[in-house]
């Protein structure tokens, strides 16, 4: 096998939720830390595209972050062609253009006050990917035609956009760089479902044409199962499943990735009642015990509220779940 | 269509936005009609103009925001004409709502316990001790643990999930005849999401409540709804048995719409994509306003505004569509 492009391992991310000095000496209470991300693994292969997926607040955003090197991990370490993160990331690494971010929010990210050619001809000035002012322009307008917008849109700023206009234009940024890997969280989570349609089309075929390597955030396991190859699904900062696409979808072997799938609504069975999952979330500052998933789960038993089980490999994939054997 | 008479009957209501200086349409002729106990979808993307059908229904538009024409009746009787203080007393009493984000309907310095137990001394011959056991009881049903103790707690106390099921509890505390639920699950995960969908047809279902169930997301229109209407700027282009409209869209945008929808095991190479974006109010074109991005679109449907026609109960305002006039 060849070295994977981003290789992922033991990360953790922890933050410090303590109250204010002042409260935890007349509370008596200690310094509380809230572990976001607690141990994780996972490579992606160049050209691939791994999907994390999970409720809010399970980690995704923050593996995001720390895989970009927009904040330092706590632990572990994050690998992009087999150097540390951090040197990548450094001002002046050849590498530091190749990994791009792509966000939900598209209007956050742009800068309101540039015109969408001054932004996205500005990685392509930083990084001197074209040597005069004629080819800047001639790259932009072909950028932007490459994600469907019209070279006469550089004159214009973001709010004359609609949403999912703006997410081209965010694409279109990632794209000036001449990225490899691209870390887009939630990319189509606050976009109507036939703009949704264009951009991930969209996403599918820029990846065929520049070889692009996904790391695919989402909530949305109908949007993973249509654009992973790999995924793994996140709870309370774990990965408790992990295989490749066709394999955790026809065969889903931990409990909560069942849940998942039983909660997601499609367009079949109009009317179907279905089993409805139990309770929520717990608060991250304090999991449960054992498994974190063992309050919910249909299957604990006294095992899964003392141990932790460890992600190992099964059924073609790897899970964390004491019993996957038994529940068939 | 349906032999009972309507609980709700909207008919024509067009709303605009007025200011000195200009009168920009937002509905443009939405006519639909909600049985006794039946969940009735309002679907469609954002912009729409669902959450102004749901705020017209339950006299919640604020200037510049008014009704422009049209007719609002609820139980036979005219509601979109009435008096402020006589709106607010039907609001509530037997329409309620339920917003998106639960905070919106629960005071934050009330204990829960008190905002629902004076619902229901506003709305119901209970007082006292009798209204306590009432909203213990509302409680209950909902699917709050402990329900006697929750009472004295506050909203921020609770869950998001949690919480959605107390504004639950909070729009049945009067025995509405109708309950306009704006979005109602989409802030929750999908597990809690399935949660309150089950909770919420389970509750109407036992106390024959009528719902109008305005959300963006087809899946949750296709696990609640028995009848989906589908809106696009504006105007509703098709309504019909959900069933039918999954099964057999006849408006090209609710085609368009649902193929463009990804679905766990479909394994398609590309979504279908609607090309384009849906207009903004200011800027709806003459005919069908969907017209610039239908792949079927004729010269006609520049010019003519296609109205709701079809058969069984399943409508579409399509020039195209089966049961339209010829030109
Ligand atoms: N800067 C921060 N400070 C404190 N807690 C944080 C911070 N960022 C994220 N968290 C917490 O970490 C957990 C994981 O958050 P996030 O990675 O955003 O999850 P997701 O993207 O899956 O919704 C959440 O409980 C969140 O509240
Ligand atoms: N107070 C307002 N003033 C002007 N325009 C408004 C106002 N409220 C809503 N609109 C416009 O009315 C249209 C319909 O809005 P809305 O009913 O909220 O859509 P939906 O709920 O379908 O997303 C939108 O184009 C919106 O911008
Ligand atoms: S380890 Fe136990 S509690 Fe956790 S998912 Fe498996 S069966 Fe359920
Ligand atoms: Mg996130
Ligand atoms: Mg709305």
């Amino acid at each position: 096998m060849t070295a994977p492009l981003l290789d992922v391992r033991d990360l953790h991310k922890a933050f410090d939720v303590s109250a204010p000095l002042v409260a935890r000496l007349l509370s008596g209470q200690g310094r509380r830390t809230l572990r976001a991300v607690d141990g994780i693994d996972f490579a992606i292969p160049a050209g691939g595209t791994l999907a994390l997926v999970g409720e809010s607040g399970c980690g995704k955003s923050t593996v995001a972050r720390c895989v970009a090197g927009l904040v330092p991990p706590t632990a572990g370490s994050v690998l992009y062609r087999g150097a540390p993160i951090a040197e990548v990331r450094r001002a002046g690494s050849p590498l530091r253009h190749e990994i791009q971010m792509i966000f939900q929010d598209p209007y956050g990210s742009l800068n309101p006050r540039w015109r969408v050619g001054r932004t996205v001809a500005d990685p392509i000035l930083a990084l001197g990917l074209a040597p005069s002012r004629a080819e800047v322009r001639d790259r932009v307008a072909k950028i932007l035609e490459d994600v469907g917008l019209s070279p006469a849109d550089a004159e214009k700023y973001p709010h004359q956009f609609s949403g999912g206009q703006r997410q081209r234009i965010a694409v279109a940024r990632a794209l000036a760089a001449a990225p490899a890997l691209i870390v887009c969280d939630e990319p189509t989570s606050a976009l109507d479902v036939s703009v949704q349609a264009q951009i991930l089309n969209l996403m599918k075929d820029l990846q065929a044409a520049h070889g692009l390597t996904y790391l695919f955030i989402s909530h949305n396991l109908a949007v993973v199962d249509h654009m992973a190859d790999r995924v793994a699904v996140m709870y309370l900062g774990r990965i408790v499943e992990t295989a490749d696409r066709d394999t955790l979808f026809a065969r889903p072997a931990h409990p909560y990735t069942r849940t998942l799938m039983g909660s997601a609504l499609g367009l079949g069975d109009v009317g179907r009642r279905r089993e409805v999952p139990k309770g929520e979330v717990p608060n991250p500052i304090d999991p449960p015990p054992g498994c974190t998933f063992h309050p919910r789960c249909p299957h604990a038993t006294a095992l899964c509220r003392t141990e932790a089980p460890a992600l190992r490999a099964f059924g073609g994939g790897r899970v964390a779940c004491h019993h996957a054997e038994t529940l068939g | 269509m349906t032999a009972a008479p309507a609980l709700l009957e909207v008919r024509d209501l067009h709303v605009a936005v007025r200011t000195a200086f200009e009168r920009v349409p937002i509905l443009r002729g939405v006519s639909l009609d909600v049985a006794p106990g039946e969940i009735l979808g309002v679907v469609g993307e954002s912009g729409a103009g669902k959450s102004m059908i749901g705020s017209a229904v339950t006299g919640l538009l604020e200037p510049p925001l008014v009704i422009a024409g049209g007719e609002i009746r609820f139980a036979g009787r005219r509601i979109d004409d009435l008096p402020r203080e006589q709106l607010r007393r039907l609001r509530g009493a037997e329409i309620a709502t339920i917003f998106q984000d639960p905070l919106t309907s629960l005071n934050p310095v009330f204990t829960i316990g008190r905002q629902l137990a004076e619902t229901i001394e506003l709305h119901t011959d209970l007082k006292g001790a009798a209204a306590r056991d009432e909203a213990a009881a509302l409680l209950a049903r909902v699917g709050i643990p402990a329900p006697a103790e929750r009472l004295a707690s506050y909203p921020h106390e609770f869950s998001g999930g949690m919480r959605q099921r107390v504004v639950i509890a909070l729009a049945l505390a009067g025995r509405p005849k109708l309950i306009v639920a704006d979005e109602p699950t989409t802030a929750l995960d999908v597990s809690v999401q399935w949660q309150i969908i089950q909770l919420l047809r389970d509750l109407c279902e036992e106390c024959g409540t009528a719902v109008i169930l305005i959300t963006h997301d087809m899946g949750v229109i296709a696990a609640l709804a028995g009848r989906v209407a589908v809106a696009y700027a504006g105007r509703i282009v098709e309504i019909g048995p959900t069933r039918d409209v999954i099964a057999d869209p006849a408006h090209p945008y609710t085609r368009g719409l649902m193929a463009s929808i990804p679905e766990i095991g479909q394994r398609r190479h590309r979504l279908t994509q609607i090309p384009g974006a849906m207009p903004r109010p200011t800027a709806v074109p003459a005919g069908c306003a969907f017209a610039p991005r239908c792949p079927s679109v004729m010269d006609r449907c520049r010019v003519d505004l296609p109205v709701l026609a079809g058969a069984d109960g399943h409508a579409a305002a399509c020039w195209l569509a089966p049961g339209v006039p010829a030109a």
